[in-house]
């Protein structure tokens, strides 16, 4: 068992100090994070002035620094699993002792962590910078950012499944975009869902994203213990949905290697 | 006369591409389908997020849901110009560091052109229907402004191409620079994607200069609700300058390119 999970974390480090090494990535990323950080500060800043609301933009941007924490920091792990099965080199892998499946999602995971932990850093000081007192109390600031890593890696796993749709698609990019879109609909992902009709908050509580995103998230400017048990729980049965597909699709796929032989 | 001439054949070379692109794409006329639909629900759901917020606040600094929509129309127009015919350049990274620009240096025609069509999404004909969907509800459609609306959205066009060659073409200075260039692309197009309004005195600075979003954003809306004979002159001017420097940047560029020794013509 321990030897199982010793490959996997190998090559979790693998994969995390590969995407540590992207330096110029990375720094993209950061200068996206901060643009949009940034300009939206800015349009809270502008309705807070027009509403006479003070400090409407420090709970926003709090909750949109997180939300891009979850968002950004996952690799395309559907374009990775696509081009695998697509091309056959999946097949390499499916005789060798280790879950094909499971040794991509350590890979995803790595690399979402590096991302995650320079957002979290850069972004913190940059929203503190911007909006000043934050809507939270610092001590239970570690446990809302242990809550947002536990969403962002059932989102790569969630894409991860979306990967495994190139059994039935011949293209998977526009699939994942729109599942993206309604992901930052329906989980709030740029404006919280409290400023949605309460008819749209009714239907996008049927979705993963709903707790995946907005319940996670609304703890930087919501935190109640009942409020972070009600996120674990939903997170959890969206878990056990996403793993029933992923291992329904999982078992076709390997059927389908086998016949085609890669 | 030569360079007509020169015009002409790039022009029928460009046409051939679009038609074997949309012969590609209707090989699976369903997939097809289904992704221009795909992609404009995306479009549609991201509008959504600001139609809700303008049902909450009526107006922000001034710009209300038409101005939006407009906005909406020129971006989206603008992007699946780029994305349906000049999409290639996204790529140049990529050729120039694994040496497939070899390929499109040996053609006869402009390397740059061959590279910005040599990849098309046949999905973003969605942003068509989205940029044209959003002129109709804008609240400002008349004869002469859907005219001025092709013009704005073709002057988006040549800033996002030029800005987007540019950042290709740090590929030739640096190495791995591909994801670099792509955020500040989509920083860039976020950055225009917003209400014009909220950008004041220094904010606007920025907004114009060192991320010119404005240009696909402020003066567009301008020029069509305006008619603003300065934002057409801003715009012209601007998208000259862009696209100039963008080719010269390039052109410098293939200066530090070494080869990558492959066979094959594009």
């Amino acid at each position: 068992m321990i030897k199982s999970l010793s490959k996997y974390w190998a090559l979790f480090s693998i994969s995390f100090k590969q995407a540590w090494s992207r330096k110029a990535n990375l720094s993209g990323l950061l200068f996206f994070l901060f643009i949009l950080l940034f300009i939206y500060n800015r349009l809270w800043e502008v309705i807070g002035i027009q509403d006479n609301v003070s400090g409407l933009n420090a709970t926003f941007i709090w909750y949109l620094l997180l939300a891009e924490m979850i968002i950004l920091s996952s690799p395309k792990m559907e374009r990775t699993l696509f081009d695998d099965i697509q091309s056959g080199t999946m097949a390499y892998y499916v005789n060798k002792p280790i879950s094909f499946f499971i040794m991509r999602y350590c890979e995803g995971i790595g690399n979402m962590s590096v991302s995650f932990l320079l957002m979290g850093a850069f972004g913190s000081i940059t929203t503190f910078a911007l909006t000043g007192t934050p809507p939270f109390e610092w001590k239970y600031f570690p446990l809302i950012l242990l809550m947002c890593w536990i969403s962002s890696c059932i989102n790569v796993l969630f894409y991860t499944g979306i990967g495994l749709c190139a059994l039935w698609l011949n293209s998977i990019r526009t699939l994942a975009m729109a599942f993206e879109r309604l992901a930052f609909i329906f989980g709030g992902a740029i404006f919280p869902l409290s400023i949605y009709p309460e008819w749209f908050v009714d239907i996008a509580k049927w979705t993963p994203f709903y707790s995946i995103y907005y319940l996670t998230i609304k703890l930087v400017y919501d935190f109640s213990w009942n409020n972070l048990a009600e996120a674990a729980v939903l997170n959890t049965f969206w878990v056990g949905l996403i793993l029933l597909f992923i291992t329904y699709a999982y078992s076709k796929l390997k059927k389908k290697v086998n016949v085609y032989g890669g | 006369m030569f360079m007509a001439d020169n015009f002409f054949k790039m022009l029928k070379l460009f046409l051939f591409v679009q038609k074997s692109n949309l012969k590609t794409a209707f090989l699976s006329k369903g997939d097809a389908l289904a992704n221009v639909i795909m992609m404009t629900i995306n479009n549609l759901s991201f509008i959504f997020m600001w139609w809700v917020i303008f049902q909450n606040k009526g107006t922000i600094n001034g710009w209300n849901f038409g101005d939006m929509a407009l906005l909406f129309a020129v971006m989206n127009t603008a992007f699946a110009t780029f994305a349906l015919f000049a999409r290639g350049v996204q790529q140049l990274p990529e050729f120039i560091d694994n040496g497939n620009l070899d390929n499109f240096l040996v053609s006869p025609r402009s390397s740059l052109f061959m590279v910005s069509i040599s990849e098309s999404t046949f999905a973003n004909w969605g942003d068509y229907v989205t940029g044209f969907l959003m002129f109709f509800i804008s609240g400002h459609v008349t004869f002469a402004n859907f005219w001025l609306f092709i013009l704005a959205s073709l002057f988006a066009f040549i800033i996002m191409y030029s800005l987007r060659v540019i950042l290709s073409a740090l590929a030739f200075f640096a190495s791995d620079t591909q994801r670099l260039g792509d955020n500040i692309f989509m920083a860039f197009l976020t950055f225009g994607s917003q209400p014009a309004s909220i950008f004041t005195g220094w904010y606007k600075v920025v907004f114009l200069t060192i991320i010119p979003a404005g240009f696909l954003s402020l003066y567009p809306v301008e020029f069509i609700k305006g008619h603003s004979l300065q934002a057409l002159l801003i715009m012209g001017i601007g998208s000259i300058i862009f696209f100039l420097l963008a080719v010269k940047i390039y052109q410098q560029g293939l200066k530090h390119y070494s080869s990558g020794n492959r066979f094959g013509v594009r």
